[in-house]
C-alpha cells in the first residue's frame, strides 16, 4: 500500500512533471523545488520506515464498533424525523389556528415569511458567487 | 474486483464486509495519517472517527474513486475541521509535544530526520497538506481540491507557496 497511487499508477510527482508537457511552465517546479521536494520524499520515506507498522484492529472489535455505531445512526434517525413531525405539526396546526382566527394576519405572516425567504436565497446565492470568485472555500 | 464486491455488501449494511474492508486499509490509513499530523496520537483519534464516518457514509461511495482515496478524504476533512475547530495555541503545543515524539523516534531508528522534514512540521496544515498529497501521494490538483474542499486554484497556490515558505525556513535555519 506504500504510497498508494504512487507506485500503483505510476504517478510519481517528479517524473510526472519531467514527462508531462501539457502542464505549464508555472506548475513546472523549478531546479531548488525539484531538491526540495527530493529532500521530503527522502523525509516521509524514513518516516515510514521508522513508525512501526501500524496494527489494524482485530475483526471483531471492528464488528463491534460498527454494529455500536449503526444503532447511534439509527436513534439519531429516530430522533430527526421525531422532531421533523413535531416542529412541522406544530407549524400546520399553528397556521391553521390562525387561518381560522384571523385570516388577514395570517395571510400577512405569509407574506412576511415568503419575503423573508427570497430575501434569504438571494443573499446566499450572491454570497456563494462572490465566494467562488474571489476563490477561497 | 474482490473489494468492490466487498464494498457493495457493506452498502447493502453487511457489518462483517465493512469490518474486512476497514481492516484491510487501516496500516495505509494510519501510515497517511501520521505523515499528515506528524503526532501518532492525533493520527490514532483521526482513524477512529474516519472508520466511524466510513461506517455512516459508506452508501455515498460511488467508485469513481479508489477506496482508499475515499478514506484519504474523509480523513482530511476530519482533520481540517479538527484544526479548524482547536484554538491554535493549544494545537501548536500539542504538536510541538508530539513533533519532538515523532523526531525521536525517527531518530531512535537510526533514520535521519531531514532538516527539510524539520521545516515542513513548522509549516501550517494548510500548506502541508496539498504538498504531501501532492509530491508523496501523487494525486492531481482537482483530486486534492477535491479532499481539501477548495478550488483547485487555491491548491496550486498553497503548494507553490508551502515550498517557497519551505525554502525560506531552511536558509534561516542554514544562517543559524
Amino acid at each position: 500500500m506504500k504510497r498508494n497511487r504512487r507506485e500503483q499508477e505510476g504517478l510519481c510527482d517528479l517524473n510526472k512533471h519531467v514527462h508531462a508537457h501539457a502542464e505549464s511552465v508555472h506548475e513546472e517546479p523549478s531546479a531548488e523545488d525539484q531538491a526540495l521536494i527530493a529532500q521530503l520524499l527522502h523525509g516521509f520515506d524514513q518516516m515510514e520506515q521508522a513508525i512501526r507498522q501500524p496494527e489494524p484492529p482485530p475483526l471483531h472489535e471492528l464488528e463491534q464498533l460498527i454494529a455500536g455505531e449503526k444503532r447511534k445512526l439509527r436513534k439519531r434517525a429516530g430522533l430527526e424525523v421525531a422532531l421533523f413531525l413535531v416542529i412541522a405539526l406544530t407549524l400546520i396546526g399553528g397556521n391553521m389556528l390562525l387561518a381560522s382566527i384571523n385570516i388577514v394576519v395570517f395571510a400577512a405572516i405569509q407574506g412576511l415569511v415568503f419575503v423573508a425567504m427570497i430575501a434569504f436565497a438571494v443573499r446566499f446565492f450572491y454570497r456563494a458567487k462572490k465566494k467562488v470568485k474571489s476563490g477561497h472555500a | 474486483m474482490d473489494e468492490l464486491k466487498q464494498i457493495k455488501r457493506a452498502q447493502r449494511g453487511d457489518s462483517q464486509a465493512m469490518a474486512q474492508l476497514l481492516q484491510a486499509h487501516y496500516s495505509f490509513l494510519m501510515k497517511y495519517l501520521i505523515k499528515m499530523t506528524m503526532n501518532p496520537a492525533l493520527a490514532e483519534d483521526i482513524a477512529q472517527e474516519t472508520m466511524l464516518r466510513c461506517i455512516e457514509k459508506i452508501h455515498l461511495y460511488n467508485g469513481k474513486s479508489k477506496f482508499s482515496s475515499w478514506l484519504i478524504t474523509l480523513a482530511t476533512r476530519i482533520y481540517i475541521d479538527q484544526m479548524r475547530r482547536t484554538k491554535v495555541e493549544k494545537q501548536w503545543k500539542n504538536q510541538e509535544q508530539a513533533l519532538r515524539r515523532t523526531e525521536w523516534q525517527v531518530k531512535a531508528r537510526l533514520a535521519e530526520w531531514t532538516d527539510a522534514m524539520h521545516a515542513l512540521t513548522r509549516l501550517g496544515y494548510e500548506w502541508r497538506l496539498p504538498i504531501l498529497l501532492k509530491h508523496y501521494y501523487g494525486y492531481a490538483y482537482d483530486e486534492i481540491a477535491d479532499m481539501m474542499d477548495i478550488p483547485p486554484g487555491t491548491v496550486k497556490s498553497r503548494i507553490h507557496h508551502g515550498l517557497q515558505q519551505l525554502r525560506k525556513e531552511l536558509t534561516i535555519d542554514e544562517k543559524e
